[in-house]
């Protein structure tokens, strides 16, 4: 160990500007968790503390209860899919033939866009009437489809939107995870005459998994938090088909301008998007021991 | 068997196709709908060849050109949100990278008490509920009359590029050998010294590529910009305005969508290889 | 001697009205600069195409700032309450005003209207239709708006009612009468829907957002009997949305949503509306009468329906003796962050006075005329009375006499009414009417 000098010590103060800045940022988050337990409603002057009053409002409250399926509904479908189909065309990209070379760059496309940008240009495609996505399916023959203008479709569309911007994602954390797969093994595994699907199960899946989870990490976060596609597209509705927490807080807050309610909302949130890490993060740890 | 290896090949290479479609299609039909006349966009089946229009664009920057409604005039200055996100953007990018290069040096490279538990708490942000955030922002902001400046923006999207930036240099310094800086600090250089003249240097690829990523996140953002400022708004915020008045505006949105994704596009192009690495904090390397 | 006596008179008649005109003086605020918000609109557009009078009359410089309309409430809500002080003036409603001025966010108009330094004495306050005046009036007691009194939130700046508004072409092609009821307007839905497959038959709001409800829904609800409010000695005691006619109204009004509107009637907000009668996608609506008046106009590319929109009285509950219709006033506010408010009310008084009123009507534009003296003027009479714009006058004298605000002053008027917007969308979406209509009138009750 090398005794400190000077300069070494007072290094560390270095950090102090950026813990300063996000420490602000700590403050006005408990500041908004303060705020769910008062009744501050803008335009009214006064602020009283109200205790759990609006979490039992909430739990009284069917809607609620509707929005917390819908997020979870959400997250978990969205997540899933993505997983899916990243897996899927992380190989097909792997398989190194002609046009996978070739388009492989074109994978990152979706996930560079805004995301109020992706949403909204899936919204004119969307429309029932004179909307793309409708042609084309009537060119199979397909009867109209009203996508977000739906109460029973809707949802559905919001996730069809979530998977298409960020499959992307799993599929880049995945590829980047295909590139060490031992290719020995690989070949080992199939002199011993394990056909592909096999050594797909038994070799790349387990291999891969860590990668999987750890994207689905990052992805259920967002998810739980997801804003911007929401607001460009349903704006909640139809009825309340849409209307996850944060849209459900953005609501209460900013159009009933009651930010207690509002807070007390995504303080519940922010709880759910804890367990919901907590949990994948648990399942990273189990799948990245089986491995090594 | 040679056979069968081609019909896998085919059929391997149309799947390609078809999700490259998918990816890419979308993105050229907002393109093309961005050069259509307002007439164009309402014919059923939509028309895939006609002849192309600028007019929209210009109804998007000229402010002299408004759009066509039976409900208003509608007057748009595109070049206003745009400008209000480079600036925004890239102001907040430079004001992490000053406080937070320091600060990530010093997670790599140097051991205290708590280390771990600060690089955490950093981390963690990345994780932050936004919403929850801006509630009591807004309601700072409207008291400390920051609301709707380049200042109080700029700030507030520390929340975004701040910890990104420093977790981004920590793993890029991590990747330094340590001998050089030993070295310098044997020849009597200070901290500050060591930073500027021999890390930096060796980090400029690293954090060129990190900063465009970074640039990218913040240019997403919306909900900060929605709530906190007005005249001082987003491109993001100024999309959502152009939804409003329905499909005859399509094109003129169009447009606008067309210019919010090429900056990313471009900056992509430029910082292609850091963006896993930055996407995922460093966790893939 | 008498002529001495004229003419002393004649002078103290100029030196009392030179003392008036030196009190009230256009100039007074000259140099200063104010900033204006309102939604995008026709009547904005007025504003802005005269904004070079006021500003060579006064010398004020102004600001326009336009946003579209769903970004504009919610914004209008924050910029307000939070006292940003970013706006001068902001155009608005009725209703929201109530949210706002609880809290003192707004400038109580009557000390600029009774002070003549400040108020041109031309402007004729009492010109200013009746109902139009009493509704920007209510006191604040405590955190509480109560109707009538003294206070004067906001100054009418043009006005719609809502009438029934069809296609002329399309209906007559057919041989099809505008419906009186209800459940007529339902069945001339399912009949246009067979004669002409390829158009809505009905252009209607249904955004989850109160400004869908305020229209059709409010105008056709009080001719069932529908109150959104129960009263008790001056008091709101109970809401009326789970009543009896309530019910019955709902069914039949979902029914004919379900038989006329548009697929995308979620999603719709006015400027469908708008479009759909213009575009002739949509045979009917009942929505505000000037977006009949304003496609009826001659435009120069010939992109307007012009002459192919005819007004009724919007349609009633069976039965009815009378038709109802809602209002809905734009009206300019000042809130109290301002720190311009003398320049403001200049700009406020100049945009609501006889001559802007008479002007942006002319322009075809500030439709409806808030001014009883527009209405007399021969001017607007000849041009309103014009073949394309068919029977816009007399229905609008027609159902102006029967015009009246449909809601009850309150505080958290939007909170209620964005959940009955969306209770409409739910009960369309085939959730059981009482069940809906008793969660909402519950969650009504939670907040009286």
């Amino acid at each position: 160990m090398i005794k400190q000098s000077p300069e070494r010590s007072f290094k560390n103060f270095l950090i102090l500007p950026s813990v300063i800045v996000l420490l602000c940022f700590l403050f006005v988050f408990f500041y908004g968790v303060y705020l769910s337990f008062t009744d501050l409603k803008l335009g009214k002057p006064t602020i009283n503390f109200v205790g759990l009053k609006n979490y039992i409002y909430l739990w009284k409250n069917p809607l609620f209860w509707k929005s917390t399926k819908l997020t979870i509904y959400f997250t978990l479908v969205a997540v899933f899919v993505q997983a899916l189909l990243g897996i899927l065309l992380a190989k097909l990209f792997s398989t190194n033939v002609f046009f996978a070379k070739i388009f492989r760059p074109i994978i990152l496309l979706p996930l560079v866009l805004p995301p109020m940008s992706v949403a909204l240009m899936w919204t004119t495609m969307m429309n029932p009437e004179r909307g793309v996505l409708n042609y084309f399916l009537g060119l199979f023959g397909i009867e109209p489809f009203m996508w977000i203008s739906q109460y029973s479709t809707a949802m559905l569309s919001v996730i069809f939107i979530d998977v298409w911007t960020y499959t992307p994602f799993f599929t880049l954390i995945i590829y980047a995870g295909l590139l060490g797969v031992n290719q020995e093994m690989k070949e080992a595994a199939q002199e011993a005459g394990a056909g592909a699907w096999i050594t797909f199960w038994k070799i790349e899946l387990p291999f891969m998994m860590p990668y999987v989870l750890i994207a689905a990490v990052f992805r259920i976060i967002e998810s739980f938090n997801q804003f911007d596609i929401f607001i460009g597209t349903t704006g909640g509705g139809p009825a309340k088909a849409t209307t996850v927490y944060s849209i459900y807080a953005y609501i209460q807050s900013f159009q009933n301008l009651n930010f207690g309610r509002g807070t007390a909302i995504l303080f519940v949130n922010w709880w759910l998007v804890l367990i919901g890490a907590l949990i994948t993060i648990k399942l990273y740890q189990i799948a990245r021991n089986r491995v090594s | 068997m040679k056979f069968n290896f081609n019909l896998r090949n085919l059929f391997l290479n149309i799947l390609v196709l078809i999700a490259a479609f998918i990816i890419v299609f979308p993105i050229c039909w907002i393109f093309l709908m961005s050069l259509k006349s307002s007439a164009q966009v309402m014919e059923w089946p939509p028309i895939f060849i006609f002849e192309p229009t600028l007019d929209n664009y210009k109804v998007l920057f000229d402010i002299s050109v408004a759009g066509s409604s039976n409900y208003g005039t509608i007057r748009i200055n595109f070049f206003e949100p745009i400008l209000n996100s480079i600036i925004i953007s890239g102001g907040a990018v430079i004001v992490s990278l000053i406080i937070g290069i320091p600060a990530g040096y010093i997670l790599a490279r140097s051991n205290f008490k708590f280390k771990e538990d600060i690089g955490f708490f950093i981390l963690g942000f990345r994780f932050a509920p936004l919403i929850l955030v801006i509630i009591p922002m807004f309601y700072f902001f409207t008291k400390l009359g920051i609301k709707d400046t380049y200042f109080g923006m700029i700030w507030v999207y520390q929340v975004i590029t701040l910890p990104m930036i420093i977790w981004l240099t920590r793993v890029y310094v991590e990747d330094i050998p340590i001998e050089l800086e030993e070295a310098a600090f044997v020849d009597g250089a200070n901290v500050l010294q060591v930073i500027y003249k021999i890390i930096l240097p060796l980090l400029r690829p690293g954090l060129v590529g990190a900063s465009l990523l970074v640039f990218l996140l913040a240019w997403h953002n919306f909900a900060l910009g929605l709530l906190l400022a007005s005249k001082k708004a987003p491109v993001t915020v100024a999309l959502l305005k152009l939804l409003n008045p329905g499909i005859n505006f399509y094109p003129v949105m169009a447009c606008g969508l067309v210019i919010s994704m090429i900056v990313p596009i471009l900056l992509i192009f430029l910082g292609q290889k850091h963006f896993i690495k930055g996407l995922t904090f460093g966790a893939v390397k | 001697m008498k002529k001495i006596k004229i003419f002393f008179s004649a002078i103290l008649f100029s030196l009392i009205s030179t003392i008036a005109l030196a009190d009230f003086d256009w100039k007074k605020y000259a140099g200063e600069k104010i900033v204006f918000a309102y939604d995008i609109h026709p009547y904005v557009d007025a504003l802005v195409e005269k904004l070079p009078e006021f500003e060579a009359l006064t010398g004020i410089k102004v600001d326009a700032q336009i946003f579209p309309d769903d970004v504009y409430w919610n914004k209008l809500n924050l910029e307000i309450t939070t006292d940003s002080g970013a706006w001068d003036v902001a155009g608005t409603g009725v209703q929201p005003t109530w949210d706002t001025s609880v809290g003192n966010h707004n400038v109580d108009l009557s000390k600029f209207l009774n002070d003549p330094s400040m108020t041109s004495p031309d402007y004729d306050y009492n010109d200013i239709y009746p109902s139009l005046r009493s509704a920007m009036t209510w006191d604040i007691k405590g955190e509480e708006v109560v109707g009538n009194g003294n206070g004067v939130w906001g100054l009418p700046h043009s006005f719609e009612n809502m009438n029934l508004m069809y296609r002329n072409d399309i209906l007559g092609k057919h041989n099809i009468k505008p419906p009186k009821t209800l459940p007529e307007l339902t069945a001339t839905c399912k009949k246009l829907k067979q004669v002409e497959p390829g158009i809505t038959p009905m252009a209607l709001r249904g955004v989850n957002f109160w400004s869908s409800v305020h229209t059709a829904p409010a105008s056709i609800a009080k001719s069932y009997g529908v109150v959104d409010y129960v009263m008790k000695d001056g008091k709101i005691a109970d809401t009326g949305l789970d009543s009896k006619a309530s019910i019955k109204f709902h069914k039949d009004y979902v029914a004919m949503v379900k038989e006329c509107a548009a697929k995308s009637w979620p999603n719709d907000n006015w400027y469908q509306v708008v479009d759909a009668l213009t575009s002739g996608n949509a045979a009917m609506a009942v929505d505000a009468n000037m977006f009949g008046f304003w496609n009826n106009i001659k435009d120069p590319d010939g992109k307007n329906p012009s002459g192919k929109i005819s007004f009724a009285p919007p349609p009633t509950a069976p039965g009815a003796k009378n038709f109802e219709s809602n209002i809905w006033i734009w009206c300019i506010t000042m809130p109290s962050a301002s720190k311009k408010q003398g320049p403001a009310w200049y700009f406020m008084q100049w945009a609501t006075s006889k001559k802007m009123v008479l002007d942006g009507a002319m322009m075809g534009k500030m439709v409806n005329p808030i001014r009883k003296s527009t209405w007399d003027s021969a001017d607007w009479k000849k041009y309103a009375n014009q073949p394309e714009f068919n029977n816009y006058y007399d229905t609008f004298m027609e159902v102006q006499d029967r015009a009246e605000l449909f809601f009850t002053p309150r505080y958290g008027f939007g909170e209620a009414m964005n959940a009955w917007s969306v209770a409409m969308q739910e009960m369309v979406n085939g959730r059981p009417v009482e069940e809906t209509l008793k969660e909402l009138a519950g969650s009504i009750r939670a907040g009286i």
